[in-house]
């Protein structure tokens, strides 16, 4: 039997963290699982104006903010690494640091169907406000996915 | 002599075009604080939601911050800059000056020096706060200023309408296309 092939978004959250410990402590032990490290992140929008000043001044800005993006990239790898310490095969972890142009829900389903993983692990903050304004990522991948073992850091 | 203004017609444009064209309220957050950031050359910008049971600012939407500062620990309304939660403006123009700030040590280390903190308002009631940090002592225009006010009211409005249409689109994944209907047409 071939390696389960599991999938972690992380956005460096706490609750994230608690998410990759979990994974870790679950996982490692055993073997025989692929981790998809996973993070997907909205482009910098456009910044063209009819004023050339002002847009070289927004281009200006957005490439620092580039290089924000770029840090957190190498932050990324920093956590693949982490992973890997914790008793998991080079081999066995992959990052996959994204631009995705809808929502994260919309990216990982996209990725879920490409790729089949076997287990998603998710986070979960409980009480958080934003789940008033904008769907609930794990309410909509546990109604939409099947044939797939979803876990729910909480 | 005055601060310099920093968001003319052609700014404004663009960040109201962020907050009408955006899909959901997070890239709508996502992408007002990345184009206040380059427009006003600061160091970052974060929008909050208020959250009445814990008395918490839950961040929807940040750029230019590093991870280790997001993660400090929870910004409590009544603790960080509390004057906001009263529904005013308030502009630390030097962080060093000010002691309203409930976390100066992680402050310093991200290399924040000022902090305009704006509330989120809907119908006279906070809700929410945009924030923006600056790596240098800070002197806002007034004309700014009143600018970040009419974005963090058009951010009010934004999410009272988008907690609106998530309800709407509860319900209807219970009920169902033609139960909605009928109770609407009631």
């Amino acid at each position: 039997m071939g390696a389960r092939k599991l999938l972690l978004p992380y956005n460096f959250t706490d609750r994230d963290r608690k998410a990759l410990e979990f994974t870790a402590d679950t996982f490692a032990p055993h073997g025989g699982v692929e981790i998809t490290l996973f993070h997907a992140y909205l482009p910098l929008p456009s910044v063209q104006t009819h004023d050339r000043q002002v847009t070289e001044r927004l281009q200006s800005g957005m490439g620092y903010l580039q290089t924000t993006i770029s840090e957190l990239e190498a932050d990324f790898q920093s956590v693949r690494d982490e992973l890997i310490d914790r008793g998991f095969a080079p081999a066995m972890v992959r990052t996959l640091f994204r631009r995705r142009k809808n929502t994260v829900t919309d990216a990982i389903l996209d990725l879920h169907q490409r790729e089949h993983f076997n287990l998603i692990v998710l986070s979960r903050r409980p009480g958080r406000m934003g789940r008033f304004f904008d769907s609930s990522l794990h309410a909509k991948l546990l109604s939409v996915l099947s044939d797939v073992t979803i876990c729910v850091v909480s | 002599m005055g601060a310099e203004e920093k968001i003319d017609i052609d700014v404004f444009k663009l960040v109201t075009r962020a907050i009408a064209h955006s899909g959901s309220l997070e890239a709508m957050s996502a992408y007002l604080s990345q184009l206040l950031v380059a427009a006003l050359g600061i160091k970052g910008c974060s929008i909050f939601a208020l959250n009445p049971a814990t008395g918490e600012f839950e961040i929807i939407g940040t750029s230019g911050l590093r991870v280790s500062f997001l993660n400090k620990g929870p910004v409590l309304s009544r603790k960080s800059i509390a004057r906001t939660l009263k529904g005013v403006p308030v502009v630390i123009s030097d962080v060093d000056q000010s002691k309203a700030l409930q976390y100066p040590e992680q402050t310093w280390a991200e290399g924040i020096r000022a902090i305009v903190s704006l509330p989120v308002q809907l119908n006279g009631k906070v809700i929410g706060a945009l924030r923006l940090y600056h790596r240098e002592v800070w002197k806002l225009s007034a004309r700014d200023l009143d600018s970040l006010l009419v974005l963090a009211e058009m951010i009010g409005l934004a999410m009272s309408y988008t907690r609106l249409a998530q309800s709407l689109q509860a319900m209807r994944e219970i009920l169902g296309d033609g139960h909605l209907n009928r109770l609407i047409s009631r």
